[in-house]
């Protein structure tokens, strides 16, 4: 009598299913090895996430500024930009004086439009001698001097970074060198409430992201990630002629 | 001076290690070893590669075993993970899971099933490891597992078709030994 399939199977099931083994010895110990080496590993993701999107940022930054620098030299008119300090990365530029020299109170503040004129809030303070002042007399003499343009004054939020531009047209053949030393601003009083952030970031990748939008203005991030409490992962990573984007 | 040792419920020990517990862990190991080696060795070709199966197959568990939700038993789903750990096992050193034709030994020859009863576990397993892989994981998979060919299909990476025709091989070649191991043992010519 020929045995069946399932007898054959039912023999192998009946007699190997429970069957037991002792291991060796080492097993045990390379286990835990193992489990050790994948912890050291784990430990050192972040790490090398964070060093390749610095490096990743680092080319991308040696790409595009000389494209800016470039398109500055083909125009006339020469705007150098005197800060102190500044922290946010949207930036609004209000002129106050028209004319060969313009000043103009950078304002920088995260989303929302300025909300009063606070002109009178300002009190600019000059620190070396020959500083650039913004009050109201310097400004007149200034304007005499060299057809300032007068423009109106900016509001800076609460949180408010504040820096003086200076626009400086120069004719061809007659570029001079003028001497623009920081000007420090202050705002005496300011009784908004702080701007509060309108995202959140939950990890290191919604850091990066923020920083990169900085950098980065183009819809698409030369390098995204996600912005999970969980875990930081790349979502999308943009390098002109590779373009990789994760779908959410 | 008396050392007592503290004995864990299944349900400790498990969060213990989610916890990352070494000792724990160890324990957890030693709880199911021993089982879990029986079925990396119905999957390997000897001692080594079972102990190997049984190696990565233990490192998965303590990396997932925070997946784990308590549906269905801690060893099911431990015997999950080794299966699994084994075919992965195939995969990576056997690129494929090819099979060479081998020599069938002509008819199938008739077995008694009263006396196949006697047959030790060591010999069976012994007829197993000399499998070719693919007869091997086929077999374990659908015989002793359960899986259908479709399951085995998905896992293995190979066809239904080859999976059940790897599945009928293998019970040929398996009929044909249990027959010659029993005439050897019992003098039985079938």
């Amino acid at each position: 009598m020929d045995m069946q399939d399932k007898n054959i199977d039912e023999l192998f099931r009946s007699k190997l299913d429970a069957f037991e083994i002792e291991p060796s010895a080492d097993v045990w110990p390379r286990i835990a090895v193992d489990i050790d080496l994948n912890k050291r590993k784990k430990a050192w993701a972040p790490y090398i996430g964070v060093a390749a999107s610095i490096i990743v940022l680092f080319t991308a930054g040696i790409l595009f500024i000389p494209k800016k620098e470039k398109q500055d030299a083909g125009q006339p008119v020469i705007n150098r930009v005197v800060k102190t300090t500044v922290s946010r990365s949207v930036t609004k530029s209000e002129p106050i004086l028209s004319g060969r020299t313009a000043f103009a109170v950078l304002q920088t503040t995260t989303h929302e439009k300025r909300r009063h004129p606070v002109g009178a809030e300002i009190s600019p303070r000059a620190e070396a001698p020959d500083t650039v002042k913004t009050s109201g007399h310097a400004i007149a003499a200034l304007a005499t001097a060299r057809e300032h343009q007068l423009t109106d004054p900016v509001v800076p939020g609460t949180a408010t970074q504040l820096a003086v531009k200076e626009v400086v047209a120069v004719e061809p053949g007659f570029i001079t060198h003028p001497t623009i030393t920081p000007v420090r601003l202050t705002v005496i009083s300011n009784t908004e409430e702080p701007v509060k952030a309108s995202h959140k970031i939950h990890s290191l990748g919604g850091l990066i992201n923020a920083v990169v939008a900085r950098v980065d203005k183009r819809q698409d991030k030369v390098i995204e990630f996600t912005d999970d409490d969980d875990e930081t992962n790349v979502t999308g990573i943009n390098l002109g002629i590779i373009k990789i984007k994760k779908e959410k | 001076m008396m050392f007592l040792e503290h004995t864990y419920t299944i349900d400790e020990l498990i969060k213990r290690c989610r916890a990352g517990e070494r000792k724990a862990q160890e324990l957890l190991y030693n709880w199911f070893a021993s089982k879990m080696l029986g079925v990396c060795f119905r999957y390997a070709a000897d001692r080594m590669e079972a102990e190997d199966m049984l190696q990565n197959g233990f490192i998965r568990v303590f990396q997932k075993i925070n997946d784990y939700r308590g549906e269905g038993s801690f060893e099911g789903w431990i015997r999950r993970i080794m299966v699994h750990s084994s075919i992965e096992f195939y995969r990576k050193h056997h690129k494929m899971l090819q099979v060479a034709d081998i020599d069938e030994e002509g008819r199938e020859q008739a077995v008694n099933p009263h006396v196949t009863a006697n047959l030790a576990a060591k010999d069976l397993m012994a007829l197993i490891q000399q499998l070719p892989p693919g007869y091997r994981i086929v077999f374990n998979l659908f015989a002793i597992e359960g899986y259908s060919h479709k399951e085995i299909a998905v896992l293995t990476g190979i066809t239904e078709g080859a999976s059940k025709s790897q599945l009928s091989r293998a019970r040929s070649v398996l009929k044909n030994q249990v027959m010659k191991m029993e005439s050897k043992k019992y003098g039985y010519a079938g």
